[in-house]
């Protein structure tokens, strides 16, 4: 067996030959916000004036920042969209650190994102990477206002954005890091939202009634995104030459970057609001060709375009192709879209009964997790309005909604009722990832104006599964871009290693795999985004493994379809 | 050319009105819009068959039939019901001029028969006069026995002309007296789904098929509904069962048919009752060749373009279509084709985008207006809205706000043209007629204040405001009978002093001193404490 055994846990594989059965809906997770001691709570600072910057925000990241092998949160914090904050406390980013024994404790300032300017933008999104390839993580925060680019000099994070040639001034919003060139160092998207300042402001609502709202995009011109190239930790601002759209017309949220068309290449897609997706197609050489359109991804499956909010990119159906799904606004679907191959993606979200569930609801943070281990993937969406006062404009429609959890039977997506104990809230942000370590995947989403939750998933104990992380050599450092494919008997599992996407928010770069009652993965393919592609196997449940990519040679470069074990 | 109509007829009130106001909360959407259209467009079945559901009553040509028979039974060929038959059978015949000479013969003789009115207003309706069909339609109203059929014409012409929530509020009339006809529920349920009330169209229907009007139409729409709301399980179901006892139904099958089309591991049977509705004859070939084509497209399938092909045929205008067809032709790899349907959806595409984003920004930029008017900065709101007019000459809601602001300006000639612009505009829009003759009844014009006012309640009858005015305008013309009835309904409706003391005097003009007296009396008590 090739890799590192990291940890096993007997417990987890005894349970599931003893065949344990599913959980009760009431023990699917555990609300373990408190009693971890994750106390965030994200500030809106109403202007009064319904400024669109206060109800957008905020994403989250969960990774693990000083390599002590468990997952740290980060929160981004709002901030006053006029003026600059009485307190510059209260503006923090927040960080939390995990202790040995799970719990979190409260870092930020040991961390470095203690003492924020009092004029700093406010917070949107987060994304991280190993940008200058130290071997550690390196985080990117989008603002209304200036960016910040936070270097990880061994667990104490610097704004290093001045050196780098970052900072994007924009309101910028969904960004992620991803090797673009192939040249093994990450670079850099960014999204922008929309052109609205504190002095092009406009009046949403009802004048006459002095009911005011936030507005529709619409109302505000779009804002190009940026492309950057890493330049051996120094960035470039590329976009125009690399491809990217300027002509401003998407208006950008959440952002993606994967192997989309199965051509051996990153490419990008972004989730715009209310204007077609952009889905970059790259060449492998750092520039790309816009054709949303073309593949099929940029409207429904009726050719319209819908307000996209979050993003998440999986093999959902089981067929070995990455689909996407995208969360929409109430009265459109969360959008399924299926990859056909070639490149070509088909709306069947009807099919897949992701789409008319979401009908009610306005859709952020969405995350992919294999809930009980069963080997199927599951999907969890956070809901919550945009319009904090949508109660006295319609009174069918809420400020605060449920949040959803969609259990894959293996032919369709069931929503499962009052799965997550959470109630009504108003979500943006959601990422799973395995806190406790335990081999299972658990949430953690933020609101806008309210406390970020942690849920614990126990459907997961009567589980067993496979944990993996990757590095590269040739290909970035953390793995970025890469995906496994494992076979368990006549099962082929495709998982990706997340990266940045849900609502402004990133995971850690861990690959759980649930066996589904197997007691072992037979063989493993790795597919590292170099073209190499690494064989494993068989790997027994509950093994943690660090995988690293060979150098030796390259088994099939350019034959990226898993292959039989 | 047709004589006007007279006044309104007197009818029921149904519900209390919000005030006039083009940009009152109701008008005020939050993000709604093109969103909406998204959706839509994914389930789009219930817009046209739901239109297909609305039958042409054919109110005078109906009852004309009868006067025909009733005429030729009392050997009558020179009276008004004779003159009714005559009408009936020119209508018929598509004869508009003769139809309309011998209604309005018939009426001269005996402006009592309602049918000649109604058959009046069938004719205007054809000639595309909708406003003055409506206003024959509601004189017809109040003289015949049998409202069904005139409540069917009116809400038709309310519907055509924009205006759905007065339709609701005839259709409900209409269920009220004839809860056993389908058309009732059909056409409210098709309204309502119009104006984003899904669910309301929903229970609506079921209350229909439940037992109050049970029809395989109604069963039909109710499962294009729930498809539309996503709930593809009960619309099976609904389908099943109505198949049970209407076998061979288009619209059950088509409903059927896109119910399993949701099911992605019985989308062979989904082909089958599609196919099955076609031949049977179901409403919106189009879209079932869309939903064909959808069931049938993996990878590349050549029935499946075929059937976007046969769609855009059909529906050349529509952008979807095109769309499907572009991803069906890329699915094949034929890239060229690919593009050009792709193009042509864009085309199509981006005019109606367009045109929802403009608006969406006017109704911004005029919140923005209204800002600046109540500030008092007349001058300056204006010209904001000058500037808005430039790159919007198309919005009525403009004009509207433009013409309220030079009447507060003093200047009411160009208010006048204001408002009348918008009324071109959107003629379904009481505003702008209620204005025009708020207008022209400060200038003293009281037949063009009337004229105006009489169209505002042939949209909408139960307009406080409206029948306030119109009531004034009435009575300084001197026609007391007919202002103490509008005053009357404008009391019922939103009773406050003001209406109070004027119904009063009008009452006490025409002698009605107990009346009067009751009418002081609550003038009185909403007047409050003496000063």
């Amino acid at each position: 067996m090739t890799g590192t055994a990291v940890r096993s846990s007997g417990l987890v594989l005894l349970l599931a030959l003893l065949g344990a059965g599913p959980a009760s809906a009431e023990a699917l997770f555990e609300d373990a916000t408190e009693r971890l001691g994750v106390r965030f709570t994200h500030g809106v600072f109403p202007s009064g004036q319904k400024d669109m910057p206060e109800n957008m925000g905020a994403g989250l990241a969960v990774f693990d920042a000083d390599g002590d092998g468990r997952l740290d949160l980060f929160f981004v914090q709002g901030a006053p969209v006029r003026g600059g904050a009485e307190d510059p406390a209260s503006i923090a980013h927040r960080f939390f650190h995990q202790r040995p024994d799970g719990t979190f404790a409260e870092a930020s300032e040991r961390f470095g994102f203690g003492s924020p300017s009092a004029d700093r933008g406010v917070g949107m999104g987060v994304c991280f990477g190993d940008a200058d390839r130290d071997g550690d993580l390196d985080l990117y925060v989008t603002h209304y206002g200036p960016d910040i680019y936070y270097r990880n000099d061994d667990g104490r994070f610097v704004d290093a954005t001045a050196s780098v040639g970052l900072g994007k001034a924009s309101w910028s919003v969904g960004c992620t890091f991803f090797d673009a060139d192939g040249d093994g160092d990450l670079e850099l998207y960014v999204a922008s939202y929309v052109d609205f300042s504190a002095e092009n402001h406009k009046y949403c609502g009802d004048a006459k009634r002095n009911l005011r709202a936030y507005c529709h995009p619409d109302i505000y011109g779009a804002v190009a995104d940026a492309y950057y190239r890493n330049d051996g930790g120094r960035f470039v601002d590329i976009s125009e030459k690399a491809g990217i759209k300027p002509s401003a017309d998407g208006k950008g949220l959440g952002v993606a970057a994967a192997d989309f068309d199965g051509d051996g290449d990153q490419d990008v897609l972004v989730a715009n609001d209310s204007t077609m997706n952009f889905f970059y197609a790259g060449d492998g050489a750092g520039r790309f060709e816009e054709s949303a359109l073309f593949a099929g991804l940029g409207l429904n499956g009726a050719g319209a375009a819908e307000a996209s909010m979050g993003v998440a990119a999986a093999d959902l159906d089981g067929d070995q192709r990455l689909d996407v799904l995208l969360t929409h606004l109430d009265l459109e679907t969360n959008t399924f879209y299926r990859n056909g191959g070639d490149g070509l993606f088909l709306d069947r979200s009807d099919v897949s009964g992701l789409g008319a569930p979401s009908l009610p609801w306005v859709g952020f943070g969405v995350a992919t997790l294999d809930v009980e281990l069963d080997g199927d993937l599951d999907v969890a969406v956070v809901n919550g309005h945009i319009i904090d006062n949508i109660e006295r404009f319609d009174a069918e429609r809420r400020h605060r909604q449920p949040a959803q959890l969609f259990r894959y039977d293996g032919k369709r997506f069931r929503e499962f009722p009052d799965a997550l104990p959470l109630g009504p809230l108003v979500g943006r942000g959601l990422v799973a990832a395995d806190l406790d370590g335990d081999g299972d995947e658990d949430l953690v989403l933020t609101q806008n104006g309210g406390p970020a939750r942690v849920l614990l998933n126990r459907a997961g104990d009567s589980g067993a599964s496979v944990t993996l992380r990757l590095t590269g050599r040739k290909s970035a450092s953390d793995g970025f871009g890469a995906y496994v494919v494992a076979y368990l008997g006549e099962r082929a599992l495709r998982r990706e290693l997340p990266m940045a996407g849900s609502y402004l928010s990133q995971g850690p770069p861990e690959i759980v795999i649930g066996l589904g009652g197997a007691a072992r993965i037979d063989s493993l393919e790795v597919y590292w985004p170099s073209g190499q592609i690494d064989r494993h196997g068989p790997i027994a449940a509950g093994e943690r493994m660090e995988l690293k990519e060979k150098l030796a040679r390259k088994n099939g470069a350019g034959d990226r379809g898993p292959s039989a074990p | 050319m047709l004589r006007r109509p007279g006044p309104c007829s007197k009818r029921q009130p149904l519900a209390r009105r919000p005030p006039l106001d083009s940009h009152s909360a109701s008008s005020w959407s939050p993000w709604r819009g093109p969103h909406r259209r998204a959706w839509r467009g994914r389930h789009g079945f219930a817009a046209l068959a739901l239109l297909l559901a609305f039958v042409s009553p054919l109110a005078a040509s109906r009852t004309a039939e009868d006067a025909a028979s009733e005429a030729s039974a009392a050997g009558d060929s020179e009276g008004a019901t004779a003159r009714i038959a005559d009408g009936g059978r020119a209508l018929a015949a598509g004869d508009l001029e003769a139809a309309a000479a011998a209604f309005q013969a018939a009426r001269d003789l005996d402006a009592s028969r309602g049918v000649a009115w109604l058959g009046l207003a069938e004719v205007a309706e054809r000639k595309g006069d909708l406003l003055e069909a409506l206003e024959w339609a509601r004189g017809g109203l109040g003289r015949v026995s049998d409202k069904a059929p005139a409540l069917l014409l009116i809400a038709r012409l309310q519907i055509r002309i924009g205006a759905p929530r007065e339709a609701l509020e005839t259709l409900a009339e209409l269920r009220r007296l004839r809860p056993e006809e389908p058309a009732g529920y059909l056409t409210a349920a098709a309204v309502l789904r119009d104006v984003e009330r899904v669910d309301e169209a929903i229970s609506l229907l079921q209350r229909a098929a439940s037992g109050a009007a049970p029809s395989p139409r109604v069963s039909g729409q109710l499962g294009l509904l729930l498809l539309e709301k996503g709930d593809a399980d009960a619309a099976r179901e609904l389908a099943l069962t109505s198949l049970e006892a209407w076998p061979e139904h288009a619209e059950l099958e088509l409903v059927l048919g896109l119910a399993l089309l949701a099911d992605g591991e019985r989308r062979a049977e989904a082909v089958t009752w599609l196919e099955r509705a076609l031949r049977h004859g179901a409403p919106g070939e189009g879209k079932i060749q869309l939903a064909l084509g959808e069931a049938k497209l993996e990878g590349c399938s050549e029935e499946a373009v075929e059937h976007f092909h046969r769609a855009v045929e059909l529906l050349p205008n529509l952008p979807e279509a095109h769309y499907k067809l572009g991803l069906g032709l890329r699915g094949c790899g034929d890239a060229e084709g690919a593009r050009a349907a792709l193009l042509r959806f864009r085309e199509l595409s981006s005019a109606v985008d367009g045109a929802d984003h403009r608006r969406r920004r006017v109704g911004s930029a005029l919140n923005e207006v209204q800002r600046t008017a109540a500030a008092g900065d007349i001058a300056g709101a204006l010209s904001q809205l000058e500037t808005l007019v430039e790159d919007n000459s198309a919005d009525d809601r403009l004009f509207t706000l433009r013409g309220k602001l030079l009447f507060s300006s003093g200047k009411t000639a160009e208010a006048l043209a204001s408002v009348r612009r918008a009324q071109e505009l959107m003629p379904s829009r009481v505003e702008g007629h209620y204005l025009e003759g708020l207008f022209l009844s400060q200038g003293r014009d009281l037949g063009g204040a009337r004229a105006a006012l009489s169209r505002a309640l042939a949209i909408d009858p139960d307009r406080p405001e409206v029948l306030k005015l119109q009531a004034a305008v009435i009575a300084e013309q001197g026609d007391l009978e007919t202002a103490a009835e509008l005053f009357s309904r404008a009391a019922d409706l939103a009773p406050d002093a003001r209406v109070h003391l004027a119904y009063a005097r009008v009452l006490a003009a025409l002698g009605r001193q107990a009346e009067s007296e009751a009418q002081m009396r609550l003038y009185e008590e909403r007047r409050g404490a003496p000063r």
